[in-house]
This record gives C-alpha cells, structure tokens and sequence, in this order.
C-alpha cells in the first residue's frame, strides 16, 4: 500500500466516524401569522368540500399537472406525486367576504419549500362559506394565489381547478405512515415515531399510521424504532444505552427525539390518536415480544371504549379506529397468544392482528391483515386467498412511484405503508381500484 | 451546541489525516544517514517505553433533553488516565491508553406520570476510553491522535430506586500538550483534548497535567538516559 492509499484509508475511516445526521429545517411561515390571523376558520364540515383532484393550471413544473385536494381536521392538504410534495394549508374566511388557504409547500426528500397562499373562486362560493354553508359540489371552483421559496413572500402565480371527486379512501384504502410523516433522512422537521409525526402524517395524506413498539425496563410500551438509544435518533446528555435497560421516567426526564419531541407511550399516542386526529387506525409494530401483552392491554381498552360510543344512541360520538397488533416474528406471535389467552381470561375484548410474515397464519389465527414486505412482489394469488377469507393485506414499505403503481395495479391492496403519504395518495386516486373491504369482525 | 459539535468532528478529523499523511510520510521517509558518533548521551534519540498518568478537568458539551423540567445540570467533570507509549526512534510514537471521566451531573423535576408519582431524577454520566493512537513530539509540543472505543455508563436514581446502564461506542480523541517540564527520564506537561463519539453523540474538551517516565530503555544500560 503507498503514500496516497494509506491516508486515504485513515481519511476514510476517520470519516465515517466523523458523520453526523443533521436535523436543521426550517419550515417556512408567515410573518404575524398571514391573512388567517384575521379570519374566521372555515369549519370541518366545510373542509370536506374542498376535495376533489384538480388540475394545476399555473405551477405545474413545481407541484406536477394535478393535485389531490383531501381534509383533515384544520387542514386541506394539496398532494402530489411530483418529488412527493405536500402543502397543508389552513382556510379561513377574511373580514371582505374572501376565503383564503395559506401554509406552507414542501418536498420532503429535499430542503426545497416555500410558502402558499390561495383564495377561493368564484365570489360566490367563498360568501356562502362566509355565510356558514357548506356550498353545493361545483366544477366551477378554483384555488387562485401564489406561491414562494423559502421564507420569501410568496409571489409566483399557482393556480388550481376543480376536476372531478375522490375515489373512497375512507375505510377502503389506508395509506399507512411509516412511523410518521418522514424518514429520519427528510425535511419535514418532526421525529419518528412521535405524536407531532402522526399529527403531520395526517395532514400530509396518511389516514393510518405504522409505529414501532418497545418496553421500557418498567414494561411500559413506547414508540421506538431502534433497540439503542442512538445519538442519532434522540438527543439528551443522560441519554444513553438500550431501551429495556431504562425506565419510563429515566428516559421521560433524560432523552428526547431528534427535533426535541417528547417520546411517547403506547397510551399516551392512542389517546392522542382516537381524541385529535380522524386517523382510522394504527399499526403496532412489535420489536420485542414483551411489548406485545401491555400494548394489547392498551389496545383492548380503546377496543372497549370505541365499542361502547359506536352503539349507544349518540352518533354524534361514533368513532372508527383499529388498534392492530402487527406481528413481525414467530416470537412476537407466541407472545401474542399467550396474551390473547390472558386477554380473555380476564374477559377483556381482543384488538385486531396482523401478521406479517405468513398469509396461511392471517388465516389460521383470525387476523385482520397480512402484511407482506414488497420485496417478495405483488403476490397476487396470496392476496386474493387472503381476501377471500375476509381478510385484507397492507404491504410494506413502498416509497417509489413505479413500485407504488404496480402494486397498485396487480394487487389492489387494502393500503400500502409508505414514507411518502402524499405521493401514495395521489397515485391510489389517480390510478388505484377501492379495495373490497375486510369481512372479519374484530 | 451542535454546531461546536461539528467543528469538534472537523478539527479531529483534519488533524487525523494530518497525522495520517506525516505518518505515511515518515515511513515513506530514507532511512537516516548514519549519524555521528555522539559526542554526549543526552543528544542521542533512543527509543522506551514510557509510561503516563494524567488528570484533569472536562467540560461536556450537549443538548439538555426536556428543558420543560426546570433541571439543574453540571458539565463540568474530571478524568483520570493511564497510557503506555513506545518512544521510537522517530517522531511518532504509537500509544495505548486507558481513561476514566465523571462527565455530567443532573437533576430534573419529574410530573407524576405513567412511571408513578412526581419526583427528582438524579442522573450521572461517566466514560471509560479505551485508545490507542499515536503522539508526535515536536519542539515543545505533544500532539496526539487516538482512535479507539468508549464504554460511555449513565447512572439514575429516582424514587430511591438506583439504576444504570451503558452504551459502545467508537471514539476519537485529538490532544495538544505543552511540556514544561523534561527532567531527561521524567516529563511534565500541560494538555488540552477534544475527545469525540459520535455514536453516542458525546463530545467533551479536557485540560489535564501529564506526568510522563521512561520505565524501559532500549538499546543502552539505564546510566546513559536519553532526551529529545
């Protein structure tokens, strides 16, 4: 080995000792809040008749040719499949009778995003929202503004018109978060697996939400990813070692997540989940087979109460939400049938399962779902025969367009987990069937 | 924080290619003319094993977790460390060293919770470095560059309830002394050190006196000590 390849090799081993992810973003905002400081918000009833997919008249080289408009509580989300941008976007009604849509754009694989801002046209759409109504379904309705980069104001034309509706996503195609709204490589300025990361999720396009499942040294379940508290995924002084070997209040009052978030327990995210957001289930992801009795327990309870609001005489309280075990491993299923038999000797309802691994076992075991990593391809005879047991299938974890549209095509899945919601959305609506929807009562 | 982070990364790591370019070098280097008979013992370079104890003050950089607790933190640590060195006949001489460093105190506040009811987290945070590396002694200064692994050990007590646990990590270290003491077989110096694990996302500076002595001579009886 000469001169030049020995520093070469230190220079290299040195390096790679040397990276460090960095969790700097900024996302952009209004100075003074914007024009919807001074408005009235338009309320969720209202939201919903913004959906539709819409042609992107003006901007089309930044946010693609059309756009999937979709609701969530405060949010009209505008999603697309080109670079996977987003724009959640709050609405409100000004004091001169206009509506106006303002939040921020962004790409969440680049630092690259701006701000928005949209008014509702024509006139008289936006008076009626005024007026409280919810507007009749019109083709005539545009979102006319601009929009910007960086923290610049916003001042290029963007401009979008109504196409036609959404196909069913509700109930019938879940675009499933992975552990969030991003990778911990992207820009969206939240951690995995945190409550602020499924907020986000749902206003980027997800209506489902796969997190990862671990047991403090207490046994108390909480999200995490990794077995190590890495450097790169927390921050903290205290804030070392694996996570079964620190307790609960340990890691509450000495690790934080990547932007600073707190990391949440099993129940405090449920609890999160079923109270603020319209998301219509989790998968718990179970990394370690002690996780899987104490989070079925938590599970079981929201299983109970949900029950009980969806069949009294109030439907004002209805709320679908599906707490599912995922099983990964054959460890993690002998804990969890050793945990249903707790379960039921203690009279407590049973959450919905889902394996992974094995769609003879989804059967076997009276499953809600297979879940089937991609790399094994679309599987199409195993998802008809898991269909046909009245089960459904949600494959993991596609982030690419072209693989997104196969497996769109050939398998028509129940929901597909992706980092990339708005992207996924946007191609289920712009290419996807409705699925048939899962028979088995869990 | 993080940005001082970074330069730490930075400054370790253009020294280590520093150091790794001068090493190739001087192994790259003729042999040496033979030189001489020396006239006096003193001035001949002859190699040893020396061996060092060091102590001295550390300052720990870093990120408060949840500052929401209103916690009382303390950065400010010792270290103590013992290392063997083979003095060679060149400038550069390869090391082992072995360290331990108290790092940071801390208390927070904790709301009652899942975990049960209020009360105080006292946490504590200590290393141990495992390092072996390499020195340079030019003129007066003593730099040196280590690469090794730390065994980085965290400590809580909360409810009367005393735990720990520990973390691996690989760690770089880039140190800077002055001698200002070089009695022929016993030195004295003053060093400053970044030490760095990124795994871990640990960085800490160190002021330390080294106290350095030949216990081996090679290549002469002990009555003909040499000096650099």
């Amino acid at each position: 080995m000469n001169f030049r390849e020995r520093a070469s090799l230190c220079a290299f081993a040195l390096a790679l000792v040397t990276c460090e992810a960095s969790p700097e973003v900024k996302i952009p905002q209004f100075p003074d809040g914007g024009l919807l400081r001074t408005g009235k918000a338009l309320t969720r009833d209202q939201l919903f008749f913004f959906e539709g997919m819409f042609d992107t008249t003006s901007a089309s080289d930044v946010f693609g040719s059309q756009m999937a408009v979709r609701s969530a509580p405060g949010t009209i989300s505008l999603l697309t499949d080109l670079n996977a941008a987003f724009a959640p976007l709050q609405a409100a009604c000004l004091p001169d009778r206009t509506v106006v849509l303002e939040g921020y754009w962004q790409y969440p694989t680049h630092a690259d995003a701006g701000l928005v801002r949209l008014f509702v046209d024509p006139p008289a759409v936006a008076e009626a929202l005024c007026a409280g109504q919810v507007p009749a379904a019109t083709t005539d309705l545009k979102l006319i503004g601009v929009y910007g980069r960086d923290n610049d104001f916003p001042a290029i034309p963007f401009a979008l018109g109504w196409n036609h509706a959404l196909k069913p996503f509700r109930g019938t195609f879940f675009t499933v978060a992975h552990h969030g709204a991003c990778e911990i490589t992207d820009h969206c300025g939240t951690s995995p697996n945190t409550l602020e990361s499924v907020r986000l999720a749902e206003r980027i396009g997800s209506n489902a939400a796969e997190l990862d499942v671990r047991v403090t040294r207490d046994q108390i379940p909480i999200f995490f990813h990794d077995p190590g508290l890495s450097g790169s995924l927390v921050r903290g002084t205290f804030c070392h070692g694996k996570v079964a070997e620190v307790s609960l209040a340990e890691l509450r009052g000495s690790c934080a997540a990547q932007y600073g978030e707190v990391i949440p327990t099993v129940q405090e995210m449920l609890d999160m989940m079923v109270s603020q957001t319209e998301l219509e289930g989790v998968y718990l992801d179970m990394k370690v087979p002690e996780a899987v009795l104490p989070s079925a327990r938590i599970a079981s309870k929201i299983v109970t109460d949900l029950k009980a609001r969806n069949t009294n005489a109030d439907p004002s309280d209805d709320r679908k939400f599906s707490p599912v075990v995922g099983i990964p491993t054959e460890d993690v299923l002998n804990a969890w049938r050793a945990a249903k038999s707790t379960l039921m000797q203690e009279g407590l309802d049973l959450p919905p399962c889902l394996i992974e691994y094995d769609p003879d076992l989804v059967i076997a075991e009276d499953c809600l779902a297979w879940g089937p990593t991609w790399t094994e391809g679309p599987r199409v005879a195993d998802v008809q025969r898991v269909r046909a047991a009245g089960a459904g299938t949600i494959f993991w974890t596609i982030n690419q367009t072209d693989f997104i549209n196969q497996f769109l095509t050939d398998a028509q899945p129940n929901g597909i987990i992706s980092a990339r919601a708005a992207l996924l959305f946007f191609r289920y609506q712009a290419i996807g069937t409705p699925p048939p929807k899962p028979t088995r009562a869990q | 924080m993080r940005r001082t982070r970074k330069w730490l990364h930075a400054g370790v790591f253009a020294a280590g290619v520093g150091s790794a370019l001068a090493t190739a070098q001087a192994q790259q280097a003729p042999e040496p003319q033979p030189a001489p008979a020396p006239s006096a013992a003193p001035t001949e370079m002859l190699p040893s094993l020396e061996f060092w104890g060091s102590v001295g003050g550390s300052v720990l950089f870093g990120q408060q977790a949840n500052p929401q607790y209103n916690g009382s933190i303390t950065r400010v640590g010792a270290l103590g460390e013992i290392g063997l060195a083979y003095r060679s006949s060149y400038f550069i001489d390869p090391h082992l060293s072995v360290a331990y460093a108290s790092l940071a105190r801390g208390d927070v506040h904790l709301p009652a919770g899942q975990y049960g009811p209020a009360g105080d987290l006292n946490q504590h945070l200590a290393a141990w470095l495992f390092s072996p590396g390499f020195t340079a002694e030019i003129w007066r200064l003593r730099f040196r560059l280590g690469l090794g692994f730390a065994v980085v050990k965290q400590s809580f007590t909360y409810q009367n309830d005393h735990s720990s646990s520990s973390a691996f990590a690989i760690m770089h270290q880039l140190g800077v002394g002055f001698n200002a003491l070089d009695s022929g077989s016993f030195r004295l110096d003053a060093e400053v050190r970044a030490v760095v694990a990124p795994g871990v996302d640990m960085a800490f500076l160190t002021l330390n006196v080294v106290a350095r002595g030949d216990i081996i001579e090679f290549g002469r009886s002990n009555s003909q000590v040499s000096a650099r």
